[in-house]
């Protein structure tokens, strides 16, 4: 497999069916960041199938295509006027060029179009209260949280045709001051009344709550009066209002925080929030109403993605179209037609990053785009769903990838890949990217165990909540004993066995290693290595909380989930990578554990990504990453020079190796 | 006298004081060069002056002008000329400059490409060795931007080059020869050894601290050769040759830091180290050899600074001068002249910053400078040295500054004011800094305990040791019961009681607040500066690992030592409103500590503010710019004032 493909892979990450069903926007972005600011694309593909257009055109970033109600136009945002500070835009798609609505100074974000199309609403920073020198200077010293950034809700009147006047309308804050309008960012956690008059929205007053991923449900008029009604945290995706107008649908946690993906409604007036499922096995993603009341989702269940029908008032669950043969995970992305019967959506499987697909409810999906055809020329190793027993009695299941070229009866060097969330699942997707290291290790002839451990989605709110308080020792137990059913296997080499992962991939890789001396090399990426002080550096200290609970009250089950605090007994030769810049889990926890294992003198190194976050972003990075993780494992197991140095020289080799 | 007529100092005036460093006699004893710097930067690079004083007193005169970084004057054998150093060509990028006294302006003869440091005169007056770091290997041709954590390590070479007879007839750089191997550090400036052959030098890997707490002492001739004499942990003074060469002395700790410094001999040869006064309690400093026989050196003991002179056979020592007349302190540094008779040094006292003073073996010190005349237009509180006992009987003591107009029989408020280090001590001096604001409160009417619990320096090496495996335990005793002892004395009173320090001091401060159960209730508002919150942390985001090891143990060996010891495991605790400030660019003590104390005393909605300033580091003399400087005091100051009710 060709590295330099893989992370110029072209992945869909938005999804919108024109009102009238005929068409589909999609936006697409390539899987790595070739120059200093984000690129991305929008596209348009008849719902009947047939070449997609590329109807904007600027070089940077064009995204999140919003159809207005009427369909004759599309709001996006981009950042062509100025690179890296997006702004809005509408484009008339009776003929012309996009024109501009805004001008705001850190740009706009999490677009939505009034139900009568006369205004948008978007997220973006508030309006600035003083400018000038004072503020300059009030930044020297900084003062911690004096002037926290956060997002707020704006609109803007759209003139009926842009075109015909050189006056930009102004746009208004509606949100309140020093409130974080959105839940965490990225995430559009607001939505129109049906009478366009106000919104209803997750907001999250910052002097009373530690970050954005906890607030309320409230709402917003026009004019900027707000009305609180309950908490709600964990808020994922848009707040959607019934086609009644009675019932708001939206996905947030389900009791405590550590269960998000619970989709549930709570009546328009306020009131108290209902399970649209209860007990139901399997984590909601994208979600809307249908014409009849019951809700169409997107849903992880195990290793797959499935689209559902929900009926909130039965709780009862069935499948929304006729079953592909194929399948395939990326349950995040849903759109629907103004009448609600036709959805468009995207399906991601083992041969396909995600590609588009269009479906009337109840009928056979249909395939609109072909994004990667390249990835069939490869040779990939058999991903099968796997199955296991651990802790004496809880199933747990995953992804085995199998080397290319498996033949039965041979037993196999094996890496054992932990997924970061730690809710999240992993199933059926290509596992060729830089986080996602399965097939590039398949190619090099190891067996690759992908444990959806317990704590990961897809398998209900309890599954979720299981590692509440004991974070680190029973997902190490299901690690383990899918390694052991591997060798019973006969699959996996016992004295061959290597262990990775990003986030809490990379916690649990620092825990494993602290915990048995059974694997050869390991590779801990942006991993918290101390609970503790990762919880006072986070810039989202309430996940921690979700399963450790108030830090000042309990600091000492924290302390006893640190690999930190078993750092004496790892033996594995770690590697240990870290993005410069993340604020999630901070660069302080790889320095932590790297100079841990330096003073206990086992073998280290340790790699820091310049002007990276959380994730691996720079096309460079991603190749040096990913090179340089296969160039570890295969050293370690003697697979490769033990002196070829993962630096320069290695670089050529491997690149040579994998334009063969 | 009421604290409305108090001849107050303002902030703006403090943050212009003039600091002395590194003074240097002639070696015929009739002039000592100086160096002066503001106390805080007005603009990006710090400006450094040397100054001439005559040895008898008289008008001190500017010798360089340069209006940029003029520092470490040398005199030549001769007394003819002065090398210096200085960052007049390129701001922040020094190199090595002569003077001719007779004449004319300065020369320079490096062009190092990150600087070139720490001239040294070869006896014979010929050469100058100095110091520079090793270029950075190329940059170009990497195929990628990653950080590879420890693949390359900056390295600091020991270099020689042929003075001119005449600077002023040069007109192209002398070119330097490169004494040091590569693949060390020379840690220590060049020490020539007193027939020119060579040096003495103390070697590391790296000039991170982690690397320089154990070094190996060597000899390095002229031609390259390294010949290994010892291992010294804690270096405190660079080592000097005897005039006859035999003899190598310097001063380290007695052992394994924190132990004291002593001062110690080891033959030129090679042979076993001899500590000349083992289990002396004070700390040895400066030092210089008098002759074969003898060596005069600045001790540490307690609360001030003694100069004594030390007989090498016998150990025996003697005081160096006539008392003074007022205790004071020195930094640690000392010049002598050509034939070991006069002594110069830089002294402080309770009313006064550093001023150079001159003296003769046997004779009375004699004040030469008057850098800060303004202070004198200012009220200062009484300074006194207080004793008390600890819980377990061991006495303790430290300095106290009485409030200015102090009436006995009336309560004050109490800031308690914690020293860092741990090894170091609160001697006598001016404190009326920004790190040292016991006099800024004694104007508002405080009481300032200025502590020196166990851990600190000045009383020997159980002393300084006391808190291995322990630090915070015995020590936050010790200041309690020094609070308590004040209260008892109708001095403090309880109800408002207010504690803060830097770095150590501030490790101090945050231990109070959280896990000692006394200290967690009482103080009324808390001050702490670059301190650590969290002992495993600290360990992995430090640049100092291995020397913290010597207090706590190495983490993998016993990580529960460190979490023990660590304030945020007991922040439940926490009740005091507490101020949290950080240099933005500090790598001994990284503001992340900083983060897990406000995060966690947030999470106990308990007042705190977070503060960092840009720039800045870690250490006494690290917060540079004046704006800064201005702003921390007024927090500080505001802080205190404002959680006591009083502003």
């Amino acid at each position: 497999m060709d590295l330099n493909k893989v992370v110029a892979a072209t992945l869909v990450v938005d999804v919108q069916i024109s009102p009238d069903g005929a068409q589909v926007a999609y936006m697409t972005v390539p899987a790595s960041r070739d120059g200093e600011h984000a690129t991305s694309q929008i596209w348009l593909v008849p719902a009947t199938g047939g070449p997609a257009r590329r109807i904007v055109r600027s070089a940077g970033l064009d995204a999140f295509p919003r159809w207005s109600p009427d369909g004759r136009r599309l709001a996006f945002i981009s950042d062509r006027r100025q690179r890296g500070i997006p702004q809005l835009y509408v484009l008339d798609l009776t003929g012309g060029e996009a024109q501009r609505l805004t001008d705001l100074e850190s740009g706009v974000g999490g677009l939505a179009w009034s139900p009568d199309g006369e205004r948008i609403a978007f997220l973006a920073a508030p309006a600035r209260e003083e400018a000038g020198a004072e503020g300059e200077a009030a930044d020297d010293p900084l003062v911690v949280d004096a002037r926290r950034p956060y997002q707020s809700l704006w609109v803007v009147d759209v003139p009926a045709d842009p075109r015909s006047t050189r006056e930009r309308p102004a746009a208004r804050q509606i949100g309140p001051q020093d409130t974080h309008v959105g839940s965490i960012q990225g995430t559009n956690a607001y939505g129109w009344a049906p009478d366009g008059q106000s919104l209803v929205a997750h907001l999250s007053p910052l002097d009373e709550l530690p970050d954005p991923a906890l607030g309320w449900l409230g709402t917003i008029t026009l004019d900027g009066e707000v009305s609180y009604w309950r908490r709600a945290d964990t808020v994922l995706g848009p707040l959607r209002y019934s086609p009644d107008g009675q019932r708001i649908l939206f996905n947030a946690a389900d009791g405590t925080t550590a269960s998000p993906y619970a989709l549930q409604t709570i009546p328009a007036a306020g009131g108290e929030a209902r399970l649209c499922a209860p007990g139901f096995e399997g984590s909601f993603l994208a979600y809307d109403w249908l014409p009849d009341g019951r809700v169409i989702a997107g849903a992880n269940i195990r290793q797959r993605a499935e689209f559902v029908i929900v009926d909130p008032e039965s709780g009862s669950v069935e499948p929304a179209f006729e079953p592909i043969d194929r399948p395939a995970t990326g349950p995040y992305l849903l759109s629907l037609s103004a009448d609600r019967r036709r959805a468009a959506f995207i399906r991601i499987t083992n041969h396909s990053y995600g590609d588009v697909y269009v479906a009337e409810v109840g009928q056979e999906p249909r395939r609109l785009t072909d994004l990667n055809p390249w990835l069939r020329d490869f040779r990939l190793g058999e991903a099968r769903e796997v199955a296991w027993t651990s802790g004496g009695s809880v199933e747990i299941q995953g992804m085995l990838i199998l080397p290319v070229g498996y033949q039965p009866g041979t037993r196999y060097p094996t890496l054992v890949q932990i997924h970061g969330g730690p809710s999240e699942t992993w199933g059926h997707a290509p596992h060729a990217s830089w986080s996602q290291w399965g097939q590039m290790m398949a190619q090099r002839g190891y067996a690759v165990l992908i444990p959806n451990y317990r704590g990961s989605s897809g398998r209900g709110s309890e599954f979720l909540r299981l590692i509440v308080g004991r974070g680190g020792e029973l997902e190490y137990e299901d690690l383990m004993s899918g390694v052991d059913w591997l060798i019973e296997e006969g699959i996996s080499d016992p004295e061959q066995l290597v262990i990775g992962g990003w986030s809490y991939g990379g916690f649990m890789t620092a825990w494993t290693v602290t915990q048995t001396q059974r694997f050869k090399a390991a590779v801990v990426g942006a991993g918290i290595t101390n609970r503790i002080s990762h919880r006072g550096t986070s810039d989202l200290p309430s996940i921690d909380d979700d399963y450790f609970g108030n830090f000042g009250a309990d600091t000492a089950t924290r302390w006893r989930h640190s690999p930190m605090r078993c750092v004496g007994d790892a033996r594995t030769p770690t590697l240990i990578l870290h993005g410069e810049r993340d604020a999630r889990i901070r660069v302080s926890q790889a320095y932590e554990f790297y100079e841990g294992l330096k003073s206990n003198s086992t073998e280290t190194q340790m790699v820091v990504y310049p002007r990276e976050g959380h994730f691996i972003s720079e096309r460079a990075h991603q190749l040096e990453l990913m090179e340089r993780v296969a160039g570890w494992f295969d050293r370690h197991l003697g697979r490769a020079p033990a002196d070829s140095t993962p630096d320069k020289r290695e670089k050529t080799l491997v690149a040579g190796e994998t334009r063969r | 006298m009421t604290a409305t007529n108090v001849r107050m100092l303002d902030f703006e005036q403090a943050v212009q004081a003039t600091l002395l460093a590194d003074v240097q006699i002639s070696p015929d004893g009739r002039q000592v060069a100086y160096v002066t710097t503001p106390v805080s930067m007005a603009g990006k690079h710090p400006v450094r002056e040397i100054w001439l004083v005559a040895a008898e007193g008289g008008t001190p005169r500017q010798l360089t002008a340069s209006e940029a970084a003029d520092s470490s004057p040398r005199w030549s054998p001769d007394g003819g000329r002065i090398a210096f150093v200085s960052d007049r060509l390129e701001r922040g990028k020094p190199q090595i400059y002569v003077l001719d006294l007779s004449g004319g302006e300065a020369v320079r003869l490096t062009d190092a490409a990150r600087g070139a440091s720490q001239p040294a005169w070869s006896p014979d007056g010929s050469r100058l060795a100095f110091t520079m770091l090793d270029e950075r290997p190329d940059e170009q041709g990497r195929d990628s931007d990653v950080i590879v954590v420890d693949s390359h390590i900056d390295r600091g070479g020991l270099w020689v080059l042929d003075v001119p007879a005449d600077v002023a007839t040069l007109d192209t750089l002398p070119e330097p020869r490169r004494i040091s191997p590569t693949g060390v550090h020379v840690a220590t400036p060049p020490s020539w050894a007193p027939d020119g052959s060579g040096f003495v030098v103390a070697l590391s890997n790296s000039p991170l601290l982690q690397d320089i707490v154990r070094m190996d002492l060597a000899i390095l001739s002229l031609d390259g050769e390294v010949r290994r004499l010892g291992e010294i942990e804690g270096l405190e003074s660079i080592p000097q040759f005897s005039p006859d060469g035999s003899t190598i002395a310097l001063s380290a700790a007695e052992g394994a830091i924190p132990a004291s410094y002593c001062l110690l001999t080891i033959p030129a040869e090679g042979g076993d180290f001899t500590n000349l006064a083992p289990g002396y309690e004070g700390s040895f400093m400066a030092f210089a050899w008098l002759d074969d026989q003898r060596i005069v050196t600045s001790i540490q003991q307690r609360q001030q600074q003694v100069y004594q002179v030390v007989n090498v056979a016998s150990g025996a020592l003697d005081d160096a001068f006539q008392p003074f007349d007022e205790p004071g302190s020195s930094p640690p540094a000392l010049s002598l002249s050509a034939d070991g008779e006069r002594v110069a040094f830089a002294r402080a006292t309770d009313l006064s910053f550093n001023e150079v003073y001159v003296a003769e073996l046997g004779g009375t010190a004699r004040k030469l400078t008057d850098l800060n005349p303004w202070t004198r237009d200012h009220d200062f509180g009484e300074t006194r040295v207080v004793s008390w006992a600890a819980p377990d009987g061991l006495d303790i003591e430290g300095l106290l500054v009485l409030p200015v107009g102090y009436q006995e029989g009336r309560r004050y408020p109490l800031l308690v004011y914690i020293h860092g280090g741990p090894t170091a001590a609160w001697t006598h001096r001016l404190y009326a800094g920004w790190n040292d604001l016991a006099q800024f409160m004694a104007q508002r009417g405080y009481a300032v305990l200025l502590p020196n619990p166990r851990g600190s320096s000045g009383r020997g090496t159980a002393f300084s040791c006391a808190i291995v495996g322990c630090y915070g335990e015995p020590d936050s005793d010790d200041i309690m019961s020094g609070v308590d002892y004040l209260i008892a004395q109708g001095i403090a009173d309880p109800e408002q009681l207010v504690v803060g320090g830097s770095s150590g001091g501030g490790f101090l401060t945050n231990y109070l607040i959280t896990i000692h159960p006394e200290g967690s209730r009482r103080f009324k508002a808390a001050v702490t500066g670059a301190g650590i919150s969290n002992w495993v942390s600290m360990l992995g985001t430090t640049d100092g690992r291995t020397y913290l090891d010597r207090y706590l143990g190495r983490i993998e060996e016993d990580p529960e030592v460190h979490w023990r010891l660590s304030p945020v495991r007991k922040i439940a605790n926490a009740t005091t409103p507490t101020l949290i400030r950080y240099g933005a660019d500090d790598r001994r003590v990284p503001p992340s500590q900083g983060y897990e104390l406000y995060q966690g005393l947030k999470d106990r909605g308990v007042e705190t503010e977070l503060v960092l300033y840009p720039r800045e580091g870690h250490g006494d003399m690290s917060m540079r710019e004046r704006a800064h400087q201005l702003d921390l005091m007024r927090r500080i100051v505001g802080w205190y004032e404002r959680h006591l009710g009083r502003a």
